[in-house]
């Protein structure tokens, strides 16, 4: 089991406008754009912060297997890790 | 007004007859007048939460309504972002920030920030921190845009409220305030006690309390005539989602003498979007005096009189003010002020002590005349 725990930096904020799911990071002015998918992952792991709780939550939302749903946050997990947007660390 | 724009009106609504806009929109609208109005008056993100779902609205104009709607949603997390930083330095360095309108505001209002327009972001420090805030806020990049020593000087921050800073990249501007009314009338904003926080994305900020906030917002909007249907709306939403004590909101009312500035905002929400106010507000709202200046304000957004040119703009909003003293020492008052309002650059001409400010007074004509001989003497070469 994965023991991992994600936090998201406090100069990074997210708002719905639209059909669109924006984040900015006001430490460099840069915006993204998630799909819905992203966007689900996100609001969830902002409100769990734990990613086995994440986890749960999100087998709630889509019908997919666990492994492949666990392979899914962590590549979109490392990806915004890579932008500055996440902070991973053990649990 | 109800008659105007009822489109814009309806999708500024909290629950709006989608039937209604569906109907609205099938009639002759001239989309771009329509996209215009609702920028102007600050409601533009309510006109495109809602037109996005009708089918009837021609694809170029869902097309610019979703893109301005995105920018300003970038604008408005881009300011939202700079006002975390500027709360973050000032606390750092031991400076305790409150912050109002803006993001707050729309938070408070709307749940998030991006369904309100909003240009400045204001901050509240108290008076002793001026100078330092002045300095940390140009290290970090803003521009002043009159002298520092103003926040030095006692006699300038007697008179004026609120100093303004640019900053040189992202273009944000910041509005200083050390008081939030011309006199202090005994309130302590500071007052930890008074003080609420809000929270903003993974953030929590600090601002006044509601009762003060409403009644701020609702003096601000008679100051300037009402000119944008946003200021209403925010009203509307403040009432609908906050819980107040209008005991207090009644007696800062009475306190600040400005009974009819404040009530013609509640009023302009109940005609406009049905909003449900306590009986014990109806003595003060259903008086001929305000409904005649509900009149004055829907005859000159149904005649396009805030698109005038801005001396008669200006004189109009003048005008209206007049209007709004009920009695004629409150005018005497508001005249002689005009009058004898010393400028803060009557201040940086002649450096006088606070305690002889009253010379102000007397020295005020000759700068004015030596501004005016210079500029002829310019002209002339």
């Amino acid at each position: 089991m994965i023991s991992k725990r994600y936090t998201i930096p406090y100069t990074v904020m997210m708002q719905n406008v639209d059909d669109e799911t924006l984040l900015f990071d006001s430490q460099n002015g840069l915006f993204f754009a998630l799909n819905e998918s992203g966007a689900k992952m996100w609001e969830v792991m902002e409100r769990y912060e734990e990613f086995s709780a994440v986890v749960s939550e999100l087998l709630e939302l889509f019908e997919v297997e666990r492994q492949r749903l666990e392979n899914d946050l962590e590549i979109f997990a490392q990806s915004l890790m890579e932008q500055g947007l996440l902070e991973v660390s053990d649990a | 007004m109800k008659n105007i724009y009822p489109l814009i009106i309806e999708c500024a609504r909290v629950e709006p007859d989608f039937d209604r806009i569906v109907s609205l929109a099938t009639q002759q609208i001239d989309w771009n007048r329509t996209v215009k109005f609702a920028y102007a008056h600050g409601i533009f993100p309510l006109l495109a939460k809602n037109l996005k779902y009708i089918p009837n609205v021609p694809m170029d104009v869902q097309k610019i309504v979703k893109l301005t709607n995105i920018d300003i949603a970038q604008h408005n997390l881009q300011a939202t972002g700079e006002l975390m930083r500027v709360i973050s330095l000032l606390r750092d360095h031991g400076i305790d920030v409150i912050t109002f309108k803006g993001p707050v505001l729309s938070q408070m209002a709307y749940g998030d920030i991006v369904s309100r327009q909003y240009g400045d972001l204001d901050i509240l420090v108290e008076r002793g921190d001026l100078a330092k805030v002045g300095t940390l806020l140009c290290d970090a990049g803003f521009v002043n845009l009159l002298p520092l020593s103003i926040l030095n000087n006692q006699t300038c921050l007697n008179i004026i409220k609120d100093f303004t800073f640019v900053h040189e990249k992202s273009g944000v501007t910041i509005e200083l305030h050390w008081k939030l009314f011309e006199k202090k009338y005994g309130i302590d904003l500071f007052n930890q006690n008074e003080i609420q926080t809000i929270r903003i994305n993974n953030r929590i900020v600090r601002t006044i309390e509601d009762e003060i906030l409403l009644v701020y917002l609702c003096l601000h909007g008679s100051k300037h005539m009402w000119e944008r249907l946003e200021w209403v709306c925010d009203i509307d939403r403040l009432i609908r989602n906050r819980t107040y004590d209008w005991d207090k909101v009644i007696s800062y009312a009475l306190l600040f003498r400005q009974v009819d500035g404040v009530f013609l905002g509640f009023a302009l929400c109940r005609d406009l979007f049905n909003t449900e106010l306590p009986d014990r507000l109806q003595s003060y709202i259903n008086t001929t005096r305000i409904n005649r200046l509900i009149n004055t304000i829907y005859f000159a957004i149904e005649n396009n009189l805030f698109e005038q040119n801005d001396f008669k703009r200006n004189k109009m909003i003048f005008l209206f003010q007049v209007k709004m003293m009920n009695n004629v020492w409150d005018k005497i008052s508001f005249f002689s002020n005009i009058i004898f309002k010393i400028s803060p650059e009557d201040c940086q001409t002649f450096h006088i002590s606070d305690k002889w400010s009253y010379l102000y007074v007397i020295l005020r004509p000759y700068r004015l005349i030596k501004v005016y001989i210079n500029k002829k003497l310019l002209r002339q070469k």
